[in-house]
């Protein structure tokens, strides 16, 4: 008997043999004593595994999506949620079925898929996060809070890594998703942060381009990023999304800095009634062009880094994105800044406070609450109050450990945006008394 | 002139699977408790071939309860399963799944450390 017709003659007579006598006709073969008893044990294996298999191939996609969507309302906190990548994972048909049923962080507050790190996070609540520092290996980690105590268990879901190198005139911390391998030559690579020598001006770079609306006005080399010649395949190169500042208040070093982001990729209309996020990648890591990473290396070797931090360009954003002197038109292509919310002195406790709702415990410069900042009207009118949109704290970071640090980020913020925000922190020397 | 009983028949519908549907409906019938919970829960630990005839039976005959929880148990064997284990109790062949998806390559290690 040829194991073929075996295995058909146990497919064909499956339906209509109940289980036992299945087990009895399978020790028959057994006793048919001619084979060796390797193959026999090779046939039993089969046999079962044709057992299991026939049936569940032939469950209607209708059905599937059914299972599949009650398995993603089941398993929505991590480590669970791998669950549902997992089927994303299985075959094609399995992975659009996963792709239609989960719903961005910015609908359902929840990270799903790598992409969710660079989508916007929930408008309502904030995604809670924790920052690990080893300064040893100068590198950090972000993680997601996995429940309540997930701070004095360190109990989180890692999201991602950095990690900084100091050059001669600036200082860069790497971005990645990999928590071992943190360069830019890893495939894993997702953007960086520099900074100038003093710590006071940053740039955040991103390996996706921004919507292509985002209108950032520096000349010379970064232009090429922008041109309508850019490949149709989404590029990897190095795209600058946000620059932030730092500056000492009125007060000097007696009070807290002032800090001040403008996000490029993020229209300040994303706050308006109505408003998105244009431009969101699809893909955490998109396919290389091979003339885009020729490219973004050719630019990152020739690019004097002095002339990106020089004081006028960067007045020349910072002004640009927060005047009111503005056409209509060009309204909706301005930059979202946000800036830190003052702390109130107090006088009792003879210090600066922030209400940061028990996420974080040490008092440090480098706890911040960031705002949306309005547009600067004219010197005679005073300013109006904020409407209730713009009063929320999109992004807050504070230490709660020797090197641990909480970063809560909402809409209209990624994960990616936030982390290299905080990361500026760490590294800007004002500091005050 | 009016037939005393109405006959129905769901061709793809076995008379095991479909005695053990009447008999989750008759325990159900009284509304949920502490004694229908367990009888739920022995009811779905079945081999994967009752299992599937369950699943099946459910939908087409409509009873949500008995859906929901067959479907429940059906994710449940998805649960903890890498998807190379997933495609094998799905007989998923290999030419249907190897690609070169975006999304594909980066999952791992993230989603599954």
């Amino acid at each position: 008997m040829s194991f073929r017709s075996i295995v058909r003659d146990v497919r064909d007579g499956f339906g209509s043999l109940s289980r036992r006598s299945f087990d009895v006709r399978l020790s028959g073969l057994h006793s048919r004593g001619k084979s060796q008893g390797s193959i026999n044990d090779l046939i039993d294996n089969q046999a079962s595994l044709v057992v299991q298999n026939s049936r569940w191939a032939n469950l209607p996609p209708e059905l599937l999506f059914d299972v599949i969507k009650r398995l993603e309302e089941s398993e929505s906190t991590w480590p669970a949620r791998k669950h549902v990548v997992a089927c994303a994972a299985v075959c094609r048909s399995w992975r659009s079925i996963c792709m239609e049923i989960v719903r961005t962080p910015e609908s359902c507050g929840k990270l799903t898929f790598p992409v969710s790190l660079k989508q916007p996070g929930p408008r309502d609540v904030t995604i809670q996060c924790f920052i690990k520092r080893d300064k040893s290996n100068l590198t950090y980690h972000l993680y997601l809070c996995l429940s309540p105590a997930a701070l004095l268990v360190e109990n989180g879901k890692f999201l991602l890594s950095a990690k900084r190198t100091r050059r001669t005139t600036c200082t860069e911390y790497v971005i990645s998703m990999d928590s071992e391998n943190i360069s830019r030559s890893s495939s894993t690579y997702i953007g960086k942060l520099r900074s100038n020598f003093l710590g006071t001006k940053f740039i955040i770079y991103d390996t996706q381009p921004p919507h292509s609306g985002a209108n950032i006005a520096p000349p010379g080399r970064s232009k090429r990023f922008y041109s309508k010649k850019v490949s149709p395949k989404v590029p990897s190169g190095s795209y600058s999304i946000a620059h932030i500042t730092y500056e000492l208040n009125v007060l000097g070093t007696r009070g807290p800095r002032r800090m001040h982001c403008v996000m490029h990729s993020i229209p300040a209309s994303a706050l308006e009634p109505g408003g998105s996020v244009p431009g969101q990648p699809e893909f955490l890591l998109p396919p290389r062009s091979l003339e885009d990473s020729f490219r973004s290396m050719s630019f990152s070797k020739s690019l004097d880094h002095s002339t990106e931090f020089s004081s006028s360009r960067f007045s020349e954003i910072m002004g640009a994105a927060i005047s009111t002197d503005v056409p209509d038109s060009e309204k909706s292509k301005m930059p979202l800044v946000l800036k830190n919310k003052s702390p109130r002195w107090h006088e009792q406790l003879q210090c600066w406070c922030l209400n940061f709702r028990g996420r974080v415990t040490i008092a440090s410069v480098k706890n911040f609450q960031l705002v949306a900042a309005l547009p600067v009207a004219g010197t005679s009118q005073p300013p109006p109050p904020p409407p209730p949109e713009h009063d929320k704290v999109i992004l807050q970071f504070g230490k709660v450990g020797k090197d641990m640090f909480t970063m809560d980020y909402r809409y209209p913020l990624s994960a990616f945006q936030a982390f290299a925000i905080c990361l500026s922190s760490f590294d800007t020397k004002l500091a005050c008394e | 002139m009016i037939a005393d009983e109405i006959v129905l028949s769901f061709p793809n519908i076995t008379r095991v699977t479909m005695s053990k549907v009447l008999e989750y409906c008759n325990i159900h019938g009284a509304g949920a408790d502490d004694e229908t919970r367990a009888f739920d829960e022995q009811f779905v630990d079945v081999d994967q071939k009752t299992l599937f005839d369950l699943v099946l039976a459910a939908h087409d005959l409509k009873i949500k309860m008995l859906y929901d929880i067959v479907g429940e148990r059906t994710g449940d064997m998805m649960k903890g399963k890498t998807p190379e284990e997933i495609r094998i109790i799905f007989n998923i062949g290999e030419n249907s799944c190897v690609d070169d998806h975006p999304l594909q390559k980066e999952l791992n290690p993230w989603a599954f450390e």
